[in-house]
C-alpha cells in the first residue's frame, strides 16, 4: 500500500480531536495521532490498554518468581541439603524473599520487552522522519495522520474548512 | 497554551545540548572526579591488602562498609517511591523531581552495591553468592539476609534502570529532534529508539510505566527490609528486634527524600529552574521530609522503649551502652540531626526556603549515615561475653572509601546533568496545558 498519506499539524490537541472526529465521521479515513504527550484520556483510563503488557507481567512474575522457588527449593532440599541442628530443610518461607525479588525481575524484563514490541520499537528510520516539520518537533506540534481508500487531499481540506490545521505534509506509507 | 511548551522543551534540551559549564559546574566536576580517583586508590589497597586496612577488628567486625551500603541504599529509596508511588498516587507535582530522583536512585544503588563486595574477606568470589552451577556442587545459603541481598540489590539496580530509561524515552526523542550536530544526533537517536509520539506508544507507554510502578512500590519496600534484616537476623542485643524492618524503610525514605531536596536545590540554582521546580514543590517535598521524619523518631522511640520492656537483661544493658556507653555521642548527635533539626520544617517560612532546606536536608543525611554508624557500633562493641568488647576507630582508608563513593555518585549525577535531560520534559508539559 503505497498510497499517500496526509500529515496534518494542529497547535493542540483539542483542534486535532475535532478535525480527526470530523474524518473519521465522514467514514472514508483513518486516523492516528502523534504528540508531545499522551493524552489526557490515555491517562484518565482505569484499564490497562494495551493488554498485552500485564499479561506479559503477570506471566514474567509468576515465571520469574515460581522458577526461582523451585529452584531454592530443589536446591536446599535434594542437591545441597544443609544439615544445621537438624532444622528442616524444606523452609519455605525462607525462600520466599529471594523469589519475591525473582518475580518483580521477570515482571519488569517481560513488561519492557512488551512494550517495545506494542510500540513497534527500536525502528530508527520512519517515513514520519522526512517531514521537516515532524522531525525538528519545534513548536511542539501535534499531527494527525490521515490515511484511507479515497485519495484526495481536497477533500480532506475541505471537510475541515471549520477548524483547518496549521500546515499540511504529504508523507509515503507512513500508517503504523 | 502551546507556546509555553516549546519553552520546558527548549530549556530542558538545552541544558544536555547546549550549555557550557561555569566555573562552579567545572570546580564540582574536577572534585567529583578527585574523589573518584580516592575511590580507586582506596579499592585498589583494599585488593592488594584486605580488609585489614580498615579499623575493623574483633568485636567491631563490622563498621563503615555496611554503613556506606545502607546509607546509600537507603538514600536510592526516595527516588523510587517519588517516581513510582507517587505516579500511582496521581501526584501531578512529581514530574518536576521524578526524573533526576530516579536518576539519583540508579546511582545510589549502583554505589551501594561496591560495598557488599569489598568488605568480603575474598572480594574476588564474590560471584559465589550467585546460584550457578558450579564444579564444587555448592549452592548460596538461600536463608541468610546476604544472599537474599544479592537478588535484592541486582532486581533493584536493573529494575530502576528499567523504570529510569523508560521514563527517559519521550524526552531522548525530543533531545534527538532539537540536537544540532550528528554526533549528538546518533547519540539520542539511538537512545530514542525511534520513538514517534504516535497514540499507540503513548499508550503502551503510560501503561508500561504504571505497571513497572506497580511493581517498583513493592520492591523497594521488600528491598529495604532485606537489608534490616542483615541486621536484624542476628541474635545481637539492639539488632534482634521486629521493628528493624520498618526502622530501615523509613530511614531509607527520610535520608532519600533528603538528598532529593539537595539536589532539586542545586539543580535549580545551577539550572536556572526555578518556574520548573518551584517552591511549591519544594515545599511537598519538605512535607514529606518531615512525616518520614516523624515516623523516624517514632521507631527511635519504640527502639528504647521495646528492650526495656522486653525485661531481657542483654537488651536492657545494650540499650544503656548505646545511651550512656562509650559511643553515646553517635546515639545522641544522631537524634540531632535527624529528630532535632527536621522540626524546623514545621514552620511554612522554613520550607519554602530553599537554603533553609539545603541545611536540613543536609543534616538529614549526615545523621542518617551517623544513625547506620551509631547502630552497628553502639551493638557490636560490647557483647555477650565480657571478653567480647573493644573499640573502633576508622582508618584513612575507611574515610577514603567513604569519600570516594560521594565522588563515584557526584560523577555519575554530573554526566546525567551533562547528558541527559535532567526533568521530565513531556510530564512537566503536561502538568503546564492541565493547570494552565
Amino acid at each position: 500500500m503505497n498510497s499517500p498519506q496526509l500529515l496534518l499539524e494542529f497547535t493542540d490537541l483539542d483542534a486535532l480531536t475535532r478535525a480527526a472526529e470530523t474524518l473519521r465521521d465522514s467514514g472514508r479515513w483513518q486516523t492516528e495521532w502523534l504528540g508531545p504527550m499522551p493524552s489526557d484520556k490515555d491517562e484518565i483510563t482505569v484499564a490497562l490498554e494495551p493488554r498485552r503488557l500485564a499479561r506479559a507481567a503477570l506471566c514474567g512474575a509468576l515465571l520469574a518468581g515460581i522458577g526461582g522457588f523451585a529452584l531454592q527449593f530443589w536446591a536446599a532440599v535434594h542437591d545441597y541439603p544443609l544439615d544445621v541442628a537438624g532444622r528442616p530443610t524444606d523452609s519455605a518461607i525462607a525462600f520466599v524473599p529471594a523469589a519475591l525479588e525473582m518475580a518483580v525481575l521477570g515482571a519488569a524484563l517481560a513488561i519492557v520487552a512488551a512494550f517495545f514490541l506494542s510500540a513497534k520499537l527500536p525502528r530508527f528510520h520512519h517515513p514520519l522522519f522526512d517531514v521537516d516539520a515532524f522531525a525538528r518537533g519545534e513548536g511542539d506540534h501535534y499531527f494527525l495522520l490521515v490515511h484511507g481508500e479515497d485519495w484526495q487531499h481536497e477533500r480532506v481540506l475541505h471537510l475541515l474548512r471549520a477548524n483547518p490545521p496549521l500546515a499540511v505534509h504529504e508523507v509515503a506509507d507512513a500508517a503504523t | 497554551m502551546s507556546a509555553g511548551h516549546a519553552s520546558i522543551a527548549e530549556r530542558v534540551s538545552a541544558i544536555a545540548l547546549e550549555t557550557r559549564w561555569s566555573l562552579p559546574g567545572r570546580a564540582t566536576t574536577l572534585l567529583a572526579l578527585a574523589l573518584c580517583a580516592c575511590f580507586v586508590v582506596a579499592t585498589a589497597k583494599l585488593f592488594a591488602s584486605g580488609v585489614g586496612i580498615w579499623g575493623i577488628d574483633r568485636p567491631v567486625e563490622w563498621a563503615f562498609a555496611i554503613a556506606n551500603y545502607v546509607w546509600w541504599i537507603g538514600m536510592g529509596m526516595a527516588g523510587t517511591f517519588i517516581s513510582a508511588a507517587l505516579l500511582l498516587l496521581r501526584q501531578e507535582w512529581r514530574a518536576s523531581v521524578n526524573r533526576f530522583a530516579e536518576a539519583m536512585t540508579v546511582f545510589a544503588v549502583a554505589v551501594s552495591g561496591f560495598f557488599p563486595i569489598f568488605h568480603l574477606g575474598r572480594p574476588w568470589f564474590f560471584y559465589w553468592v550467585a546460584p550457578y552451577p558450579n564444579v564444587m556442587n555448592t549452592w548460596p545459603q538461600w536463608r541468610s539476609a546476604l544472599t537474599w541481598d544479592f537478588f535484592a540489590i541486582a532486581t533493584y539496580l536493573i529494575v530502576s534502570i528499567l523504570y529510569w530509561y523508560l521514563g527517559m524515552l519521550p524526552d531522548l526523542a525530543v533531545l534527538r529532534d532539537r540536537a544540532r550536530s550528528r554526533g549528538k544526533q546518533l547519540f539520542y537517536g539511538i537512545l530514542a529508539m525511534g520513538w514517534r509520539g504516535a497514540q499507540a506508544q503513548w499508550r503502551a507507554h503510560t501503561t508500561a510505566t504504571r505497571l513497572l510502578a506497580g511493581f517498583a512500590v513493592p520492591l523497594v519496600f521488600s528491598v529495604h527490609t532485606m537489608v534490616a534484616l542483615d541486621f536484624s537476623q542476628a541474635i545481637v542485643p539492639g539488632w534482634h528486634s521486629s521493628l528493624f524492618g520498618p526502622f530501615f524503610v523509613a530511614g531509607a525514605l527520610f535520608s532519600g527524600f533528603a538528598m532529593t531536596l539537595v539536589l532539586a536545590i542545586v539543580l535549580r540554582r545551577a539550572f536556572g529552574l526555578d518556574d520548573l521546580i518551584g517552591l511549591d514543590d519544594l515545599e511537598r517535598l519538605a512535607k514529606l521530609l518531615l512525616a518520614t521524619g516523624l515516623f523516624v523518631v517514632y521507631c527511635y522511640a519504640m527502639e528504647a522503649f521495646a528492650p526495656i520492656y522486653s525485661g531481657d537483661a542483654n537488651e536492657i544493658t545494650g540499650a544503656l551502652a548505646r545511651w550512656t556507653g562509650p559511643y553515646a555521642w553517635t546515639f545522641w548527635l544522631t537524634l540531632a540531626l535527624n529528630a532535632i533539626v527536621p522540626q524546623a520544617l514545621w514552620s511554612q517560612r522554613a520550607r519554602r526556603d530553599p537554603r533553609m532546606l539545603l541545611a536540613v536536608g543536609a543534616s538529614v543525611i549526615v545523621g542518617m549515615w551517623l544513625e547506620r554508624f551509631m547502630l552497628i557500633l553502639t551493638s557490636l562493641y560490647r557483647s555477650y561475653l565480657p571478653s567480647a568488647e573493644g573499640r573502633y576507630w576508622p582508618t584513612l582508608w575507611d574515610w577514603l572509601l567513604l569519600a570516594g563513593s560521594v565522588g563515584v555518585f557526584l560523577a555519575l549525577f554530573l554526566l546525567f546533568a551533562r547528558l541527559l535531560p535532567v526533568v521530565s520534559i513531556f510530564e512537566l508539559r503536561k502538568r503546564k496545558e492541565r493547570f494552565a
